[in-house]
C-alpha cells in the first residue's frame, strides 16, 4: 500500500470511529426538549410569583431585575460581584487543597494494600458523617475566617476524589502492568507511564464529583459561617425584606455551579476519549 | 563459533508449586521441565489448558518466579525481566491512550532512548510488522490483527535476542491468523532471533516451528518434543503438503490421548 494512501486510510478510520453522528431526529429533539422544560419552569415560576407585595415570592422578571440591579454595581465595595469573588476564594482554595491531598493519598491507597487498610476506616467515617454537622466544629477551631471556609470546602470535596483515585489506580488492567514490568519499567516509570494515565478517566470523574461537592461546601460555608461574600449579602437582603435580591443571588450561585460542572464534564470527556467515552450526556 | 552454539534458553528440572492457601491444597503448576533452546530456533509450546505453558513462558521472561531447578537465559540464571527478552502478549497489552507509534516505541522510552531515535526505530519496525500508515492511529481504532502487529513492532523495537510469544494469535479469526503466521515467519527469518511461541492450535505450532514441545497437565510437564522437518521457507502451500497434515494429526493424536486419559478434572 502506498504510505500516503494508507495514512489517509488510517485517518479515515479514525474519523469514522470518533464521530458517529446521532440520528438526526434525536439531535434536534434533545435541545428542544431541554429548552422546553426550562421555559415551562420559568413560566411556572412567573405565575407562582407575586410582585404586588414586596415580601411575597418574587416572579422571574422581578428576580432578574434585582439581579441586574446588583450586577450594575460592578465590583464596587459590598457589591454582588465582589461578594462572589470573595466566596470563590474559599472554593478555589479548598478545591485545590483537596486536589493536592486526594491525588497522592488516592494513588498511595490504590497502590498499597497496607495504606488502603489504614486509611479506609477514616474515609468511611467522613463519608458517612453528615458534613453539615462538622461545620460548627470547624467554626470552633478556625473561627469565622477564610481558612474555616476553605476547610469546609475541602472536607466536602476531598473524599470522593480520594476514593475515585484509589479505585481508578486499583482497577488498572493487570496485563498492562505486566507488560510494563516485562519491558523493564521501574516503579516510578510504571506509575507515571502506565498506572496514572490508565487511572486518569476515573480520577477525572472523581474530580467532577468533588467539584460538585466543593460548590455545595462553598455555599454552606458561606451561609453558616457568614463569610464576607454572598452569604453576608443574602443575610443583608433578608433583613431588609428584599426577597427578589435574595433570589437573584441564589440564582447566580446556581448558574455558576452549573457552568463549572459543565466545564468539568467537558474536561473529563477530553481525558476519557481514548476509552471511547465522550463523557456522560 | 562456540558462543553461537551455546543454548539461548536452558531449563533443567524447572518446577513451580503454589503453597496451600485459603483451604486449598498446594498446587504444582510445573514439574521437572527440561528444555534447551538454541539460537535462532523457533520452538512452540502446546498442550491442554492447565499444562502451564504460559506459566513457563512467563518464567522465562522473569515475570513469574520458579522455585525448583535451574533456568538460564544466555547462560545467566533468570531473576527478572531483561532487555534480551521481549514478550508479545495474548491480549496485545497496548496502552490505549498512546498512538501506534508511541506504543511501538514504549519499550525504548522505558530505556531512556531519546524521542527522535526511538521514533525512528519504532517506525521501521511498524513497517516491518506491516502497519505502515497507521502510526498515528489509536489501538481501539484497529482490528485485533492490527493491534497484535503493534505488539510485534513493540517487541521488535527493543531488539531482543529472544521473542516470547504468548498465544499471540489466539483471539484472531482464522484468515487473519494465517496471514499473521506467514508475516511472523518473514520477520523471524529477517531477524534470525529465537522465538518461543505458546499456542493451543496444532496447525499453527507445526506450521511455524522447528520443534514442538508437547506439554501434559498435573503436574505441568514436558511430555514429548517433536521435530518438525518441513522445509523452509514455509508458505501457504506448506499447509497442504502430506507431511504437514501428517505432523499436525500426530500432534492432535497425542493431545487427544492426553485429554481423554486425564482423570476427571476438578476444573482448571
Amino acid at each position: 500500500m502506498d504510505p500516503e494512501d494508507s495514512g489517509r486510510h488510517a485517518r479515515l478510520v479514525a474519523a469514522q470511529v470518533q464521530r458517529r453522528p446521532a440520528p438526526s431526529r434525536e439531535r434536534w429533539l434533545k435541545p428542544v426538549l431541554r429548552l422546553g422544560i426550562l421555559a415551562l419552569l420559568i413560566g411556572g415560576w412567573q405565575l407562582i410569583g407575586n410582585d404586588e407585595i414586596q415580601l411575597a415570592m418574587p416572579t422571574f422578571t422581578r428576580t432578574m431585575a434585582a439581579l441586574f440591579d446588583m450586577l450594575s454595581a460592578g465590583f464596587a465595595e459590598d457589591s454582588l460581584l465582589e461578594g462572589l469573588v470573595i466566596t470563590n476564594q474559599a472554593l478555589v482554595g479548598g478545591f485545590l487543597l483537596a486536589l493536592a491531598v486526594s491525588l497522592p493519598l488516592g494513588i498511595a491507597m490504590g497502590s498499597s494494600r497496607g495504606v488502603a487498610n489504614i486509611a479506609t476506616p477514616y474515609l468511611t467515617v467522613l463519608l458517612a458523617a453528615p458534613m453539615i454537622a462538622l461545620v460548627p466544629i470547624v467554626q470552633v477551631v478556625l473561627g469565622l475566617t477564610l481558612a474555616a471556609r476553605i476547610a469546609v470546602v475541602f472536607l466536602f470535596s476531598f473524599i470522593y476524589m480520594t476514593i475515585n483515585t484509589m479505585v481508578g489506580v486499583q482497577e488498572v488492567a493487570p496485563d498492562l502492568k505486566e507488560m510494563g514490568r516485562s519491558f523493564g519499567a521501574t516503579r516510578w516509570q510504571m506509575l507515571r507511564m502506565v498506572t496514572f494515565p490508565a487511572a486518569v478517566p476515573a480520577i477525572m470523574a472523581g474530580i467532577r464529583l468533588g467539584l460538585g461537592r466543593a460548590i455545595i461546601g462553598m455555599i454552606i460555608a458561606e451561609l453558616s459561617l457568614i463569610g464576607a461574600g454572598i452569604g453576608s449579602l443574602i443575610l443583608e437582603y433578608q433583613v431588609r425584606f428584599q426577597p427578589a435580591y435574595v433570589f437573584g443571588i441564589v440564582l447566580l450561585a446556581v448558574l455558576e455551579g452549573v457552568l463549572l460542572m459543565e466545564l468539568a464534564r467537558r474536561v473529563e470527556g477530553r481525558f476519557a476519549r481514548w476509552k471511547g467515552v465522550e463523557g456522560v450526556e | 563459533m562456540s558462543s553461537t552454539a551455546a543454548p539461548v534458553i536452558e531449563a533443567v528440572g524447572v518446577g513451580k508449586t503454589y503453597p496451600a492457601s485459603d483451604g486449598r491444597a498446594p498446587f504444582t503448576a510445573l514439574s521437572g521441565i527440561d528444555l534447551t533452546i538454541h539460537p535462532g530456533e523457533f520452538v512452540s509450546l502446546i498442550g491442554p489448558s492447565g499444562c502451564g505453558k504460559t506459566t513457563f513462558l512467563k518464567m522465562v521472561d522473569g515475570l513469574i518466579p520458579y522455585d525448583e531447578g535451574e533456568l538460564r537465559v544466555l547462560g545467566k540464571p533468570v531473576s527478572g525481566p531483561g532487555p534480551e527478552r521481549a514478550v508479545v502478549f495474548q491480549n496485545f497489552a497496548l496502552l490505549p491512550w498512546l498512538t501506534v507509534l508511541e506504543n511501538a516505541a514504549f519499550g525504548l522510552r522505558l530505556r531512556g532512548v531519546g524521542k527522535d531515535e526511538r521514533d525512528r526505530v519504532a517506525r521501521s519496525n511498524i513497517e516491518m510488522a506491516g502497519l505502515q500508515g497507521f502510526e498515528s492511529a489509536y489501538p481501539r481504532q484497529l482490528s485485533g490483527g492490527m493491534q497484535q502487529r503493534v505488539g510485534l513492532a513493540r517487541a521488535l523495537s527493543v531488539d531482543p535476542d529472544i521473542f516470547l510469544m504468548d498465544e499471540p494469535f489466539g483471539s484472531l479469526d482464522a484468515q487473519t491468523r494465517n496471514l499473521m503466521q506467514s508475516d511472523l515467519l518473514r520477520v523471524w527469518h529477517a531477524s534470525g532471533k529465537t522465538v518461543v511461541f505458546v499456542t493451543h492450535a496444532m496447525d499453527e505450532a507445526v506450521f511455524l516451528s522447528d520443534r514442538v514441545v508437547l506439554m501434559a497437565t498435573r503436574p505441568g510437564r514436558v511430555s514429548e518434543i517433536i521435530d518438525i522437518d518441513l522445509p523452509r521457507p514455509r508458505t501457504d502451500e506448506t499447509r497442504t503438503e502430506p507431511r504437514f497434515v501428517e505432523l499436525t494429526s500426530y500432534v492432535w493424536d497425542r493431545l487427544r490421548e492426553m485429554i481423554l486419559t486425564e482423570p476427571q478434572k476438578q476444573s482448571a
